[in-house]
C-alpha cells in the first residue's frame, strides 16, 4: 500500500483563493490609492503597474489550470516515488543488516568469548584475570641474576663463536653482563643480547656514538643518541637482526657436509647491523661536518662559503670564495665505499692534488675550518705563483718588479722609491693591497677582483698609474703644468721612436697590447709659447721613463708632431731638482730650437748648436774679461755671418748665447768679432755712442773689436708657427745699425775727397767735394729705420735732391747703407761740375732776350737732366706775318758708363728727335755731326765725340761742351734782330 | 463610489470544475486587459469612470467564482515554482516521469540481486550448519518472490 503524499503539495482551490484574495486587497489599497490629491499620471501608471502583475499573476494560474489536468497522474507518480526511495533506504538497511549476520556468522564457528576478560581488554588495554596479585612474585637473588647473565653470557659465546664471518669491524668485541659489546673505534659503539635461549635472534640494547662535535670539530668522545632517535635505531637495527630460528642441530649437519658457517643466518644478520650502523654512523658524521660549516658560514665565512649537503648521496659540496668572479672551486666531502670520509677538491672543474692535506688529523680530529684553511692557502699560493710566472714570462728581469714577500703575497715596485704588497683573502679570494695609498688602487682593486684573469695586466696598470700620479704631482711641484686635452693617436705616437728596451719586456716588439701599459704625458711651462710640450713617456713595465721636448699642431682635428727631439736625463729618479733641472733644459733646447729654425727659415742660415763640453773650446780666444760679460751656462750656438745676413766687416763666426735661468725671461747674447776698422778719429766716439744696455763693444789685440748684444725676451714668446719667430731682429738690428756706421766711416779711410764731419747714433755729416770743385756738406739723418738727406744751403745739388733721396731709401734694400751712402757721395763728386753748371746757367741770359726766349732745366731720374729752351720770336712763315712761331729745343744729357772714376763716366748729350726734324735747327746737327767748324775748335780741348744724333765726352768736361751748345742754341732761338 | 462593497465571503457558488476555472482565469485575464487599455484611457468623463467600474466590478466578480472554486487537484510545489520562474511546467513532468522510471529500474535490479544472494546465502549456512536447513527452508519461503524476467517492466 503507497502511502499519501502531503509535503510540498497544496490544492489548486487554495491557491486560486489565496490569490484572489490578495488581488481583492491589492485593488482596495489601489482605489483608495485612486482616491487621493496625488498626481492623475503617477496614479494612472501605478494602478495600470498593479493591474498588469495581476494580470501576468492570473496568466501564470491560467498555465497552472492547464497543467493541473495531468496532476492527478503526476501525483500518483509522487507518491510512487516517495515509495521508492523508501525502498532504497530498506535496501541499505538489509546490506548493513548482512554485514552483520557475516559477523554473526563467524562468531558461530568460535567459542563463546570470555565476554568480561574481553570488556577488560576493550577497558584496560590487558586482561586482569582473578588471579591477578595473589601472588606476590619472589624478588630475584643476585645470584640467580648472576647465574642467568652468566648463562646468557655463555649463549652469546656459543653464539657469536660459531658465527665465523664476523664483518670486519665487529670483531672487537667483549662479551660481558649478558651482552656483547661491540666496539668500533671513530664510528660507534653497540651492545645486543638475546631475548630468549632458543632464539637466534639477537636484539640492540645499548648504542652510542665514538665521536662527536666539540668546539666546531669532530673528535673522538662519545655521544648518545636522544631517546627518540635511539627508539627509532633499535626498531631498525632489531629489523636488521632479525633472522629466523635455525635449530641447532640442523645447522651443525649443515656445517658438516658443506663447511658453510655455522649460524650463516646470524653472520648475515650481523653483517647487515654492521653495514646499518656504519652508513647511520658515517651519515652522522657528514650531518655533524656540514653543521660545522654552517657555524663558519654564520661566522667569518659569511657570503664567501655555500655548503650544501645532499643526504641522500652522503655529499657535502662546498663552494668557497663566493665572491671571486670565476668558476667557484669546490670541496667535495663524500663516504667512500669503506664507509670512511674523504674529500676531493676542485678548480675550475678540475680535480686538483692535495698533496699532504688530509681531512682528518692523527687523532682523528676532522675540523672544517682547518681543511679549508690549509686548502685556501694552497690556493692562494696557486695563484701568486701563477702571477709570478707570468711576469717571468712578461719580463726580462721580473725581479725587478716584482719579487716574493712570503708565499702567499707577492711585493710589487710602484716606483724606484715606492712599492706596495699584494695578496690574496683567504676568506673570500679577493686581491688586496696592503695599504693601499690611491684611489686608483682601489680601483684597480676592485677591476682584478672582478677579472682575476687580468691581475697580471692590471698591477702593471697600477704601477703605471702610481708612476703616472708621482710624476704628475712631482712635475706639478715644480711648475710644470700639465695638459689633458692633447693626446696623440697610434700612428703619431710611434713617429717618436720609443725606446722599447727601456720596458724591461721579453718581446720587445711594441704592440698593441703593451701600447695599452704605455702612456704619454704633455707638460708645458707657463713661459713657453703655445705648441710646446714636454712629452713624457711612462710605461708600467719598468720604473724608466722617456722625455721628449716636442712642438705639437692641431692639423684637421688631429694632434701632429711638427718637431720633437728626445732629452736624456741620466737620472732615472725624477725628483725635485731633476725636474728644475728639466725645466731649464727644455726651455733652453726650446729656445735654442726656436733660434735656429729662426736662422734657418728667415735668413737660411748654416747654424748648429755647441754642446756644453764644447763651450770652452770654443771660447778659448777669449780673455777672461770678455768672458765675464758671457752667460756662464746655457746654450750656445754658431752661426755662419755670410750665410745670414753678411754683417760687414765681421768675422764669419757668430756666437749666440741663451739665458733661461730667470724665470719669464729669455737672456739673448750676440756675440761676434769685427776686424778692419776704420781709422777714423771718430771712432772711437761711435763706439762710445754705441755703448748701451743693448749693445756693447771690447777691444781686442790687434785691429778688432768684439761687440756684444743684449736682449731680453719676455716668455711666452707669441708664434703663430715654429717658423714665424723673430727673437734676433732687434739684436741683428743693432748690429747692422753699428757695423752700417763703421762702414760709412771706413769711407773717409778709402776718399780722401770725404771727411767725416760729425758722427753720431743719429746723425752722421760728411763734408764732399775738393778745394778744385769746391766742397759741400751732406747730413744723414736717421729717424727709426728710414734715412733722409740734408744738403748745405750752397751745394749745387741742391735741385737733385729728391732724386737723391730716392736713391738712399728706394735702391735696392739688399745693399747695406753704407753702400748706398758711398755711392751717393761719388756721385756728388762726379756730378759735382756738371751740377754747378745748371745751377750757373741763368746768370747768361741777357734781358732783352729773356722777354722771347725762355728755358728751364728738367731732372728725370738721378743720371738724366734736360734743358729745354723755347722762343716765341719767330713769325709764321705765309699769310699771317702778324701770328709768330713757338721754336723750341730740347737739350738732354745722360751720365752712362757709371764708375766711381769721374773720368771714365761718360756723359751723352743730344737734342729731341723731334726738334731736329723741324729744320729748324740744321746748325744743331751740323755741330752732332762735327761738322761746325767753329764749334769743334771751341771744344776741341775736351775731347768730344760726335755721334750724329748727339755728342759723348767725358763728364769732366760736360760742362764745358753744355756751355757752347747753350750758347749756340741761345743764338738760334734768339729773334734775329738781336742776334 | 464603493465598488468593493460586496464582500466575497459572503458569495455562494455551485461546485466548478476545471474548465469552469480556466473559463474564468481567461475572462479576468481579457478584463484585466480592457481595464488596463481604460485606465490608460482614462480622461476623468462620466463615460469613462461608468466603463471602468465596470470593468472592476467584473474583475471583482471573476475573483469571486475564482475563490469560491471547489477543486482539490494536488499541485507540487516544484510545479508552481516552474511556472514562476516561466518555465513549461511539461518539462518537469516529463523529467519527473523519467526519475521514476530510472529510480524503479534501479530498485529491480537491487530486488534480483537480493534474490540471488538469498539463495547462495541459505546454501553457504545449510552447507556450514546443516542444523539449520529447516530454517533456511522456511525463509526461503516466506520470502518466495516469483521473478519476473529481464527486460520487462514490472510496473
Amino acid at each position: 500500500m503507497i502511502s499519501e503524499v502531503t509535503d510540498n503539495i497544496f490544492s489548486l482551490k487554495q491557491i486560486l483563493s489565496t490569490y484572489c484574495l490578495h488581488v481583492y486587497k491589492e485593488l482596495g489599497e489601489s482605489l483608495k490609492v485612486l482616491q487621493s490629491n496625488q498626481d492623475d499620471h503617477s496614479k494612472k501608471k501605478r494602478f495600470l503597474e498593479v493591474l498588469v502583475t495581476i494580470r501576468e499573476n492570473f496568466v501564470r494560474l491560467f498555465v497552472l489550470s492547464k497543467w493541473a489536468k495531468n496532476a492527478d497522474d503526476i501525483y500518483k507518480l509522487i507518491k510512487l516515488f516517495a515509495h521508492l526511495r523508501g525502498l532504497i533506504f530498506e535496501i541499505g538497511g538489509v546490506a548493513h543488516g548482512m554485514k552483520f549476520m557475516g559477523l554473526s556468522l563467524i562468531d558461530a564457528k568460535l567459542p563463546n568469548p570470555d565476554l568480561r576478560t574481553a570488556i577488560e581488554v576493550v577497558l584496560k588495554g590487558r586482561p586482569q584475570l582473578k588471579t591477578y596479585g595473589f601472588l606476590r612474585s619472589k624478588k630475584l637473588s643476585s645470584v640467580l641474576i648472576l647465574k642467568t647473565i652468566k648463562e646468557v653470557d655463555v649463549i652469546l659465546a656459543s653464539r657469536i663463536s660459531m658465527a665465523r664471518d664476523l664483518p670486519f669491524l665487529l670483531r672487537n668485541y667483549k662479551i660481558a653482563n649478558g651482552r656483547i659489546t661491540f666496539h668500533v673505534s671513530n664510528f660507534f659503539e653497540t651492545s645486543l643480547s638475546i631475548g630468549d635461549e632458543n632464539e637466534n635472534q639477537l636484539y640492540m640494547v645499548y648504542f652510542h656514538f665514538n665521536f662527536g662535535s666539540l668546539d666546531n670539530k669532530l673528535m673522538t668522545m662519545t655521544t648518545h643518541l636522544d631517546e627518540s632517535t635511539q627508539n627509532l635505531l633499535f626498531k631498525k637495527a632489531n629489523r636488521a637482526l632479525r633472522v629466523d630460528f635455525v635449530p641447532v642441530e640442523q645447522t651443525n649437519e649443515h656445517d658438516l657436509e658443506t663447511n658453510a658457517p655455522r649460524h650463516r643466518s646470524l653472520t648475515e644478520s650481523l653483517q647487515r647491523l654492521c653495514r646499518l650502523l656504519c652508513k647511520f654512523s658515517v651519515g652522522y658524521k657528514l650531518y655533524l661536518l656540514y653543521r660545522q660549516l654552517v657555524n663558519l658560514k654564520v661566522n667569518i665565512w659569511k657570503s664567501d662559503l655555500s655548503p650544501i649537503y645532499y643526504p641522500d648521496k652522503n655529499k657535502i659540496v662546498l663552494t668557497y670564495w663566493n665572491q671571486r668572479n670565476l668558476r667557484k672551486p669546490t670541496i667535495e666531502i663524500s663516504v667512500n665505499d669503506n664507509d670512511t670520509l674523504s674529500f676531493d677538491w676542485f678548480k675550475g672543474g678540475v680535480l686538483q692534488k692535495t698533496d699532504g692535506i688530509k681531512l682528518a688529523d692523527k687523532a682523528g680530529t676532522i675540523s672544517m675550518e682547518n681543511l679549508l684553511m690549509q686548502i685556501t692557502y694552497k690556493h692562494v699560493k696557486q695563484i701568486i705563483d701563477h702571477i709570478v710566472l707570468q711576469f717571468d714570462e712578461l719580463l726580462l728581469d721580473r725581479s725587478k718588479v716584482i719579487t716574493y714577500y712570503t708565499n702567499d703575497s707577492i711585493v710589487l715596485s710602484l716606483t724606484p722609491t715606492k712599492s706596495t704588497i699584494y695578496s690574496i683573502d683567504p676568506l673570500s679570494g679577493l686581491g688586496y693591497f696592503t695599504n693601499p695609498s690611491s684611489n686608483k688602487m682601489v680601483e684597480i682593486e676592485d677591476l682584478i677582483n672582478i677579472d682575476p684573469q687580468s691581475t697580471t695586466r692590471n698591477l702593471l696598470r697600477i704601477k703605471l698609474e702610481t708612476q703616472l700620479y708621482e710624476l704628475s704631482y712631482t712635475m706639478n711641484s715644480t711648475g710644470w703644468i700639465s695638459n689633458d686635452i692633447v693626446t696623440l693617436s697610434t700612428t703619431e705616437m710611434k713617429r717618436l721612436s720609443i725606446n722599447t728596451k727601456l720596458f724591461n719586456l721579453k718581446n720587445s716588439s711594441f704592440n698593441d697590447s703593451s701600447l695599452l701599459l704605455y702612456k704619454l704625458n704633455f707638460y708645458k711651462r707657463k713661459q713657453w709659447p703655445g705648441g710646446w710640450f714636454l712629452i713624457v713617456g711612462v710605461n708600467g713595465f719598468s720604473s724608466k721613463i722617456q722625455w721628449w721636448l716636442s712642438y705639437i699642431k692641431s692639423v684637421m682635428g688631429q694632434w701632429s708632431i711638427q718637431w720633437f727631439e728626445e732629452i736624456h736625463v741620466s737620472v732615472s729618479d725624477y725628483d725635485y731638482s731633476t725636474l728644475l733641472d728639466l725645466s731649464n733644459m727644455t726651455t733652453e733646447k726650446l729656445a735654442s730650437n726656436l733660434l735656429m729654425e729662426e736662422l734657418r727659415n728667415n735668413y737660411d742660415a748654416k747654424v748648429f748648436v755647441v754642446d756644453n763640453k764644447d763651450h770652452d773650446r770654443v771660447l778659448l780666444s777669449l780673455s777672461s774679461e770678455i768672458k765675464k760679460l758671457l752667460p756662464a751656462k746655457g746654450p750656445m750656438l754658431v752661426f755662419d755671418n755670410y750665410s745670414l745676413t753678411a754683417i760687414p766687416s765681421c768675422e764669419s763666426t757668430i756666437l749666440i748665447f741663451l739665458d733661461v735661468s730667470t724665470a719669464d725671461v729669455l737672456k739673448l747674447f750676440v756675440f761676434g768679432k769685427l776686424t778692419n776698422l776704420p781709422s777714423h778719429r771718430m771712432f772711437e766716439s761711435l763706439t762710445e755712442n754705441y755703448r748701451t744696455a743693448n749693445f756693447a763693444t771690447f777691444p781686442s789685440k790687434g785691429d778688432c773689436l768684439f761687440f756684444r748684444t743684449y736682449q731680453e725676451i719676455s716668455f711666452p714668446v707669441h708664434s703663430s708657427s715654429l717658423m714665424s719667430t723673430n727673437l734676433l731682429g732687434d739684436s741683428l738690428h743693432l748690429i747692422h745699425q753699428f757695423t752700417e756706421m763703421i762702414n760709412l766711416l771706413s769711407l773717409t779711410d778709402q776718399q780722401a775727397a770725404i771727411k767725416a764731419l760729425d758722427v753720431t747714433l743719429a746723425k752722421v755729416i760728411f763734408e764732399v767735394g775738393n778745394e778744385v770743385y769746391g766742397k759741400e756738406h751732406v747730413s744723414f739723418v736717421r729717424e727709426g729705420d728710414s734715412v733722409s738727406l740734408i744738403l748745405s744751403k750752397t751745394s749745387p745739388h741742391r735741385f737733385c735732391l729728391p732724386q737723391m733721396e730716392s736713391m738712399i731709401q728706394n735702391r735696392t734694400k739688399a745693399l747695406p747703407l753704407s753702400s748706398k751712402i758711398n755711392h751717393l757721395i761719388n756721385y756728388m763728386q762726379v756730378t759735382f761740375s756738371l751740377v754747378n753748371f745748371m745751377n750757373h746757367l741763368e746768370k747768361d741770359l741777357p734781358g732783352e732776350v729773356e722777354s722771347h726766349l725762355q728755358w728751364t732745366r728738367f731732372m728725370y731720374d738721378i743720371n738724366w737732366f734736360s734743358l729745354i729752351y723755347w722762343s716765341n720770336a719767330f713769325q709764321k712763315p705765309g699769310k699771317n706775318q702778324n701770328s709768330k712761331l713757338k721754336r723750341k729745343v730740347t737739350l738732354n744729357i745722360q751720365i752712362k758708363n757709371w764708375t766711381t772714376v769721374p773720368t771714365l763716366v761718360k756723359t751723352f748729350i743730344n737734342v729731341n728727335k723731334e726738334d731736329l726734324d723741324s729744320r729748324s735747327l740744321e746748325s744743331l746737327e751740323k755741330i752732332f755731326k762735327g761738322e761746325n767748324e767753329n764749334f769743334n775748335s771751341k771744344v776741341k780741348g775736351y775731347k768730344p765725340t760726335f755721334l750724329n744724333v748727339g755728342i759723348a765726352c767725358s763728364i769732366n768736361s760736360a760742362h764745358h761742351i753744355l756751355q757752347e751748345l747753350h750758347h749756340h742754341i741761345i743764338s738760334e732761338l734768339s729773334p734775329p734782330n738781336i742776334s | 463610489m464603493n465598488l468593493l462593497s460586496i464582500p466575497m465571503t459572503s458569495m455562494s457558488a455551485p461546485a466548478t470544475t476545471l474548465d469552469q476555472v480556466e473559463n474564468e482565469l481567461s475572462q479576468l485575464i481579457e478584463t484585466l486587459i480592457h481595464l488596463g487599455v481604460q485606465v490608460h484611457d482614462y480622461a476623468g468623463t462620466a463615460e469613462s469612470q461608468l466603463g471602468l467600474s465596470n470593468n472592476i466590478n467584473k474583475v471583482v466578480e471573476h475573483l469571486q467564482k475564482l475563490q469560491n472554486t471547489d477543486l482539490n487537484i494536488p499541485i507540487p510545489v516544484d510545479v508552481v515554482n516552474y511556472i514562476e520562474d516561466g518555465r513549461n511546467p511539461d518539462i518537469y513532468t516529463r523529467e519527473f516521469v523519467e526519475v521514476v522510471r530510472k529510480l524503479n529500474q534501479f530498485l529491480r535490479g537491487k530486488q534480483l540481486g537480493f534474490k540471488y544472494a538469498q539463495s547462495t546465502l541459505g546454501q553457504k549456512i545449510v552447507n556450514e550448519f546443516p542444523e539449520l536447513k529447516d530454517e533456511v527452508e522456511n525463509i526461503k519461503k516466506r520470502t518466495f518472490i516469483e521473478t519476473v524476467p529481464m527486460g520487462t517492466n514490472s510496473s
